[in-house]
């Protein structure tokens, strides 16, 4: 896809959404994956209607968040979308480019970079029920496997992975 | 009828404990008081035979007039949880498993995996999973003084609440994998009975030779990190998030590695008393 033509949608289907002060917090019910997004990733996601290019979605983030955003934060915000799954139609990464939150800051410098804040989204695996439980792991002395861990079992007085 | 049905049930009884019907039944009568001291905190004695879900222990051992012997077996529903020749491990899953079944499916509560103490009137939440250190961080800050309220489960009620889940201390010795079961009183502390609001939150795990540098998270990092220690997190979704939500309105989150307890615990509390700033 060319990112001239490129227009964003947010996922919406199988999410269930919390506004956490500036942040966003995103439960996805399919992958059972929870997402925070910072406040600029939170603000790009919200502009990202299917209509608005990249370079109206710099705009828009720019108006809400009361500060210049660079392209480069927009596009790094769209591929950490994109790998949490909350775009329709996401934006591969270019293999030829430096992504990333380091290569952004050399590109950016550190002065401009400190005027926003960098794109960030904090991902974990909810946990099942026995997970959350307490439980034995990798390694631990036990008598019976259902003091391990799920998924590990009780070998010759450890918990262990099958 | 299920097979587990046609084994031969002795007796049985039925609980309650927040919001559900739990019914228990043994193949041998001679053993339910055994059976009920296992229930998990807050239950009570309900009438009538319906239940949410309906536990099962068929009693094993020697098998008369035979060199045989039979396993302890643990049902849920109709399904075998676990079998064992040991009558102590038998009783530990059934216990273990009703815990759970609490933990995960009580309607109006949701159950963190947490230790709870209250200090100046909030609760101080530390959630991990096992080996976390949780126990003995609590157990050093209810000899500081602090009021107990469980080294397992926070229990947070609609209200964004947390609720006492009193059970003795499982503290391990050094060494030792085996849990020793301490009656908070042992430790000269007090147990902790009214709802409280949420104060603070700390993330930690004990690493050695670490020092307490605490730093401040935001409410969405304190909102994953609750997410991630909620039993129901993937069945009751909504409702977890939406009460999580609700106390990271209240409450402050930290995280920090944990030096030893007993190093950590006079800095914990002048950051508590200094209301986190």
């Amino acid at each position: 896809m060319k990112k001239d033509s490129y227009k964003p949608t947010a996922r919406k289907r199988r999410l269930l959404i919390e506004q956490v002060e500036a942040e966003t917090l995103v439960y996805d019910l399919d992958s059972h994956q929870a997402h925070c997004l910072n406040p600029t990733v939170a603000a790009v996601w919200r502009h990202c209607d299917g209509r608005a290019s990249v370079g109206a979605l710099v705009q828009a983030t720019s108006v809400t968040l009361l500060q210049p955003v660079d392209e480069a934060v927009v596009e790094l915000a769209l591929v950490q979308l994109g790998t949490a799954d909350l775009l329709e139609n996401p934006l591969l990464p270019d293999p030829s480019a430096t992504s990333g939150r380091r290569a952004l800051l050399k590109t950016l410098g550190t002065v401009a970079a400190s005027a926003v804040l960098l794109p960030a989204v904090l991902t974990i695996l909810a946990p099942t029920a026995a997970d959350a439980s307490t439980c034995f792991g990798v390694g631990h002395a036990c008598t019976t496997t259902f003091q391990c861990c799920n998924g590990l079992v009780c070998s010759a007085g450890s918990c262990i992975a099958p | 009828m299920q097979s587990v049905d046609r084994l031969g049930w002795a007796a049985g009884t039925v609980f309650a404990a927040y919001g559900l019907r739990i019914g228990v039944r043994v193949s041998d009568a001679s053993v339910l008081e055994q059976v009920r001291a296992r229930f998990p905190y807050g239950w009570r004695s309900a009438r009538g035979p319906e239940v949410t879900r309906l536990f099962s222990l068929r009693v094993g051992g020697k098998v008369t007039g035979s060199r045989a012997r039979q396993f302890h077996v643990v049902f849920s529903g109709f399904a075998r949880l676990y079998r064992s020749e040991d009558w102590d491990e038998a009783l530990d899953a059934l216990e273990s498993a009703l815990r759970r079944e609490v933990a995960e499916h009580a309607p109006r509560h949701v159950f963190l995996h947490a230790g709870v103490v209250a200090f100046g009137g909030k609760a101080l939440l530390i959630p991990g999973r096992s080996f976390s250190g949780k126990s003995t961080l609590v157990a050093a800050l209810v000899r500081a003084g602090a009021t107990y309220y469980s080294d397992e489960f926070a229990v947070l009620g609609e209200d964004g609440r947390v609720r006492p889940f009193l059970k003795p201390l499982s503290l391990r010795a050094p060494g030792e994998t085996k849990q020793a079961q301490v009656p908070v009183e042992s430790l000269g502390g007090v147990v902790g009975r009214t709802p409280l609001e949420v104060g603070a939150v700390l993330i930690t795990r004990h690493e050695a030779g670490s020092l307490f540098k605490p730093v401040r998270l935001s409410g969405g990092q304190l909102a994953l990190e609750l997410l991630n220690n909620a039993v129901a997190a993937r069945v009751r979704p909504r409702a977890v998030m939406t009460l999580l939500h609700r106390v990271t309105r209240e409450a402050r989150g930290f995280a920090t590695p944990r030096p030893e307890a007993s190093s950590m615990v006079p800095e914990l509390l002048r950051l508590l008393e200094s209301n986190g700033r």
